[in-house]
């Protein structure tokens, strides 16, 4: 499958399939869900995942945590740009991870990218191992795009948002429709980044503060999944 | 935002009228007949890249035309009228009266974010305890809340009254009467008070002082000394040379030309001058320097991020310099609007006043007096050189039907050729004069040929006709496609064929289409494309600029355009390869003067009155009297963006 | 305007819809279509997420209205909220004359007639857009926000930044014009 043949495109051989743990509980229409990578992806508990969301695990593992949403056409996942994902793919053979290597269910994902990187440490920058993690009811609003390492429980990305890989996004952060936040960045808890392209940012004081409102939010994405559970229809598979 | 093309826009005439003010269409009208070289300001080409075009050129569906002045008339040359105010977030509307006692701003539950605008919305609070239940303000979008500014409501109704008792933080504003009756207090000499009150630390004075204070201070003084002053009068406090009366305007507009009158009407007139106003219950605030120092305290504690933006504190009507001082600012009301003409007064369009309804009363819109045009490729190209290149201008194959010319590259110095369709919304047959530049203006001019410049347009007459053609059109799912001559041979005389004839013409046409495809449908100079019933097609041939080379007529013009040669080198913006290109320097805009003669049937008015300007009584052949009707304005063809040569 | 679709791609239905074979389109008992809509590629409606609480053949969830068009990668879904402990999807109706853009996100509670809203626009839960609305490309109208007739909005956060013209819908072929030919077009 790591031919670097000009005619690859034509003649690709089926991409490569990430080993996927879907845990009891999770909704996942897997028959209208892309796919596409070698590290495992890992469903948690009471986690939704709508319709053509389309997960990358080429360059580290995918974590969806308990009760995230992850909402229509979203992408989650480390992409590379298709020079990058060319030089990449040349050098595959050495980088195929064994299958037996997934991360340990329940681990931190702290550990799984420490892991990650004691393990590939000694290669290339390109070829680290960059994987994606959400937290504890994530909600992830259709069209974004995270490549971000970790987004912390209750926050919310919303309609084609792009969040940059390595970013940290905080617990309770919200980032409204269309921004880009940038490769790298720690967003602390309860930002908010609003307006234009890469926006404006803000804490929500009021909401860190003031007593009951995390509960109450992560309450009602929790009746939210819980709805979602039973209606959430998966799509006849066409060809 | 991305020009979509192609597009047009038209010239209101109002735009010249400015500076031929009064006899405009009559001048032009005469000059255009006598002499074609009167070197009239509108007699000059019309340039879109004009800087000053910016405020003529609309796009047709926000023209209005006027049936009286049988002028075009934009937003700029109508008047408007107030029909109802509303609030554009609750729909609920608001008497005239309550908007000049209340102000323009929705007095309801409608508040915008003072961070980003956005509507907010009232949430409630829910705590375990369901009696503690309090309601908020929040916004959706950037996720502001009054807590942030520590309010919240017992009620989720009338949040603007509950909002106007509260100030930010939670503590109660004093109610008018509250104020009015801590200043008698103070008034009456508690001065016992006195020196405790300067002990008072600044914060504690600045609490009672707010600009509501301020303001119902600075109130209560005025009317305190106008009580006084008129109180003079021998007529008691209630006498029309009061200060505060409604004569007193004219009385001192008179002063000077009917000063003998007053004077001997009312000797013992005489005013009481008003004092000053001096302290702070009378309103007067002065500068502390302890309140300077306080708020340069609060930017160090609070940081950059504490501080309200400018265009933040704009939306505020008070001050704020901070984020914890920003008040949810109530929706501004909008309003239906009726338009007059401004030359005759006559309405031109008038809404119903009904907040909800969209119906209109009155709507003379342009669409249905001047002529729509639409401009489309005209595919297959027709001379063989252009044929390569408009396949590299867009390379994926497509089928012949659709446009295979990319409108955002058009190849320069390519002949390039386009159907414009005229379609003839009004009730008579119309002749039309196009006229274009030979060059467009602008440092980069593209060669442009109108191949058949005069040409009619059959009249608008019956819908039917059009629906069936229209659906036989529809089913057999093809536009009249290059070929269809024989069509075009029937221009003028209105073919109104059945829809089963125009099905078949149209599978005739399409058969030879494909016979033909070898060898390109040519298009002839001084004759027309197609035509139907309303509508008549021609040919624009375009020769799109070569953007590296400037037009030598408009090299004088270059220093004018740009008046600093080293700025482009300096701009680190600029794409390589672009360097020396002005911003849509590259799009390709055609200026057009159209003109629509007519001989439309006599109204009442012709007949009684004046007759319009531009209204020429005739006899036409079969003896009817008809009226000669004339409407000539310029517009604007935005075709596409030229590509370079690569 | 993508290129068009070999003439298989869509479904004609008996009044007139035109459905793309790669449409998503879930929960199909829960959607009306007016007629003479066209849905194309990749477009997503969402009627599967509908309110429980109800019959589930009665109510419609997502019903785009008659000689509508819903654009490419767009996506149609019902508002939800929290409302009195339990959290419920809301029936969501578009108007007719319809044009959603490419990609845009609809979680609007109504739309009304002859409204365009741009491509890549997100659309809130639970806005109302009024009659002859013009939604510009990318705009974000946050939750809630009403747009009321004859307004142009555009920005993030969206803002009423204009009025369309008199002539609104009137010259065919024009934006918020009867979209009859448009969908006679797409085959």
């Amino acid at each position: 499958m790591s031919t670097a043949t000009p005619a690859r495109r034509s003649a690709v051989p089926p991409p490569p399939r990430p080993p996927v743990k879907v845990y009891p509980g999770a909704v996942f229409p897997e028959s209208s869900i892309f796919m596409i990578g070698y590290y495992p992806l890992t469903i948690e508990p009471h986690a939704v995942v709508h319709p053509r969301v389309r997960f990358t695990t080429l360059h580290g593992p995918v974590r969806i945590g308990p009760g995230a949403i992850i909402s229509e056409k979203s992408m989650i996942g480390v992409q590379y740009t298709e020079q990058k994902q060319q030089k990449q793919q040349q050098q595959q053979p050495e980088q195929i991870p064994p299958a037996t290597r997934t991360t340990v269910p329940g681990q931190g994902q702290g550990q799984a990218q420490e892991q990650g990187e004691s393990s590939e440490g000694e290669k290339s920058q390109a070829r680290k191992v960059e994987s994606v993690t959400l937290e504890r009811g994530v909600i992830i609003e259709p069209g974004a795009y995270v490549e971000a390492e970790l987004v912390r429980e209750g926050t919310v990305i919303e309609a084609g948002a792009k969040i940059g890989r390595g970013c940290h996004i905080g617990r309770f952060c919200k980032i409204c429709p269309y921004i880009t936040i940038p490769p790298g960045e720690n967003l602390p808890d309860y930002t908010v980044v609003y307006g234009n392209g890469e926006g404006e940012r803000r804490i929500d004081h009021a909401g860190a503060t003031e007593p009951g409102l995390d509960e109450l939010r992560l309450r009602m994405s929790s009746v939210h999944v819980n709805l979602l559970k039973k209606l959430v229809q998966v799509p006849p598979k066409k060809g | 935002m991305a020009l979509s093309f192609p597009y047009l826009y038209i010239s209101c005439p109002c735009a010249s009228e400015t500076t031929l003010p009064p006899v405009w269409p009559y001048s032009n009208r005469l000059s255009r007949e006598n002499a074609e070289d009167d070197d009239e300001e509108d007699e000059k080409t019309f340039d879109p890249r004009n800087p000053r075009a910016n405020y003529s050129l609309y796009p047709l569906e926000h023209l209005l035309f006027c049936e009286d002045c049988r002028q075009i008339r934009c937003p700029r040359c109508a008047l408007e009228e107030v029909l109802c105010w509303y609030c554009p977030s609750c729909l609920f509307e608001s008497p005239s009266s309550a908007v000049k006692t209340e102000g323009n701003r929705c007095t309801r539950n409608c508040f915008q974010c003072p961070i980003c605008t956005s509507p907010l919305s009232v949430n409630a609070l829910e705590k375990p305890d369901p009696r503690d239940l309090s309601w908020i303000l929040s916004c959706p979008y950037c996720a502001w809340s009054s807590l942030d500014i520590g309010i919240r409501f017992d009620r989720p109704s009338a949040i603007a009254g509950q909002l106007l008792r509260m100030r930010n933080g939670g503590q109660p504003t004093l109610t008018r009467k509250e104020r009015d009756g801590e200043r008698d207090r103070r008034k009456r000499g508690d001065t016992n008070d006195a020196e405790e009150e300067d002990d008072h630390s600044w914060k504690q004075h600045k609490e009672i002082e707010d600009v509501d204070d301020h303001f119902s201070n600075i109130r209560a003084f005025y009317t305190d000394q106008l009580a006084e002053t008129s109180a003079s009068s021998p007529f008691g406090g209630n006498n029309e040379f009061g200060y505060g009366s409604p004569g007193a305007l004219s009385r001192i507009m008179g002063l000077y030309s009917r000063a003998g009158r007053l004077s001997s009407h009312r000797p013992k007139d005489k005013i009481r001058p008003m004092r000053e106003a001096f302290g702070e219950d009378e309103g007067v605030k002065l500068f502390d320097a302890k309140g300077e120092d306080e708020i340069i305290e609060r930017m160090k504690s609070v940081g950059w991020e504490g501080t309200a933006k400018l265009e933040q504190q704009s939306w505020q009507n008070r001050d704020a310099r901070f984020l914890s001082d920003l008040r949810p600012v109530p929706t501004l009301l909008r309003t239906k609007r009726a338009r007059r003409c401004r030359t005759c007064r006559h309405i031109l369009t008038k809404p119903e006043s009904k907040v909800a309804s969209t119906r209109y009363r009155i709507r003379l819109v342009a669409l249905n007096y001047v002529p729509t045009m639409t401009l489309k490729p005209l595919v297959p190209s027709p001379a063989p050189p252009s044929a390569a290149p408009a396949v590299t201008a867009a390379p994926t194959p497509l089928p012949p039907t659709a446009p295979s010319i990319n409108l955002q590259a058009l190849p320069s110095l390519i002949p390039t050729q386009f159907l414009l369709t005229l379609h003839n919304p009004l009730f008579d047959p119309v002749r039309v004069t196009l006229a274009t530049p030979a060059r467009t203006p602008g440092r980069f001019g593209s060669k442009v040929t109108i191949l058949c410049p005069q040409f009619d347009i059959g009249a608008n007459t019956d819908m039917w006709d059009e629906a069936l053609t229209d659906v036989a059109a529809g089913s057999s799912g093809s536009e009249p496609g290059p070929g269809a001559k024989s069509r075009g041979s029937a221009a003028g005389n209105q073919s109104q064929p059945t829809p089963g004839a125009a099905a078949a013409l149209d599978a005739a046409k399409r058969a030879r289409a494909a016979a033909d495809f070898d060898g390109p449908v040519q298009a002839e100079a001084g004759k027309i494309w197609d035509s139907g019933r309303n509508w008549t097609t021609i040919v624009l041939e375009v020769v799109p600029a070569n953007l590296d080379e400037e037009s030598p007529s408009s090299k004088p013009n270059k220093s004018a355009a740009t008046n600093n040669p080293g700025k482009h080198d300096s701009n680190p913006d600029e794409p390589p390869g672009e360097t020396g290109l002005e911003e849509d320097e590259d799009v390709l805009e055609i200026p057009v003067f159209v003109r629509i003669n007519y001989e439309a049937d006599i109204s009442s008015e012709d007949e009684d009155g004046p007759a319009a300007d531009d209204a020429v009584i005739v006899r036409n052949k079969r003896g009817e009297k008809k009226v000669k009707r004339e409407l000539a304005y310029w517009c604007v063809l935005g075709v596409g963006r030229i590509s370079k040569i690569a | 305007m993508p290129p068009k679709a070999p003439k298989s791609e869509y479904i004609e239905t008996d009044t007139g819809n035109k459905v793309s074979r790669r449409s998503i389109i879930l929960g199909t008992p829960h959607i009306i279509l007016g007629g003479r809509t066209a849905i194309q590629t990749e477009a997503c409606l969402r009627g599967d997420l509908h309110r429980l609480s109800s019959p589930s053949t009665s109510t419609s969830t997502s019903a785009p209205g008659g000689t509508s068009v819903i654009a490419p990668s767009a996506l149609i879904r019902p508002p939800s909220r929290l409302h009195r402990g339990t959290y419920t999807y809301v029936a969501q109706k578009i108007g007719d004359h319809v044009l959603v853009g490419e990609r845009a996100v609809v979680e609007a509670a109504s739309i009304g007639n002859h409204v365009v809203i741009g491509a890549g626009a997100v659309l809130g839960k639970f806005c109302i857009i009024k009659d002859g609305v013009k939604v510009l490309d990318g705009a974000v109208l946050p939750a809630g926000m009403v747009v009321p007739s004859g307004s142009v909005v555009g920005g993030r956060p969206a803002r009423i930044v204009g009025e369309v013209g008199e002539g609104w819908g009137m010259l065919p072929g024009s934006e918020g014009a009867d979209l009859r030919e448009r969908i006679r077009a797409i085959a």
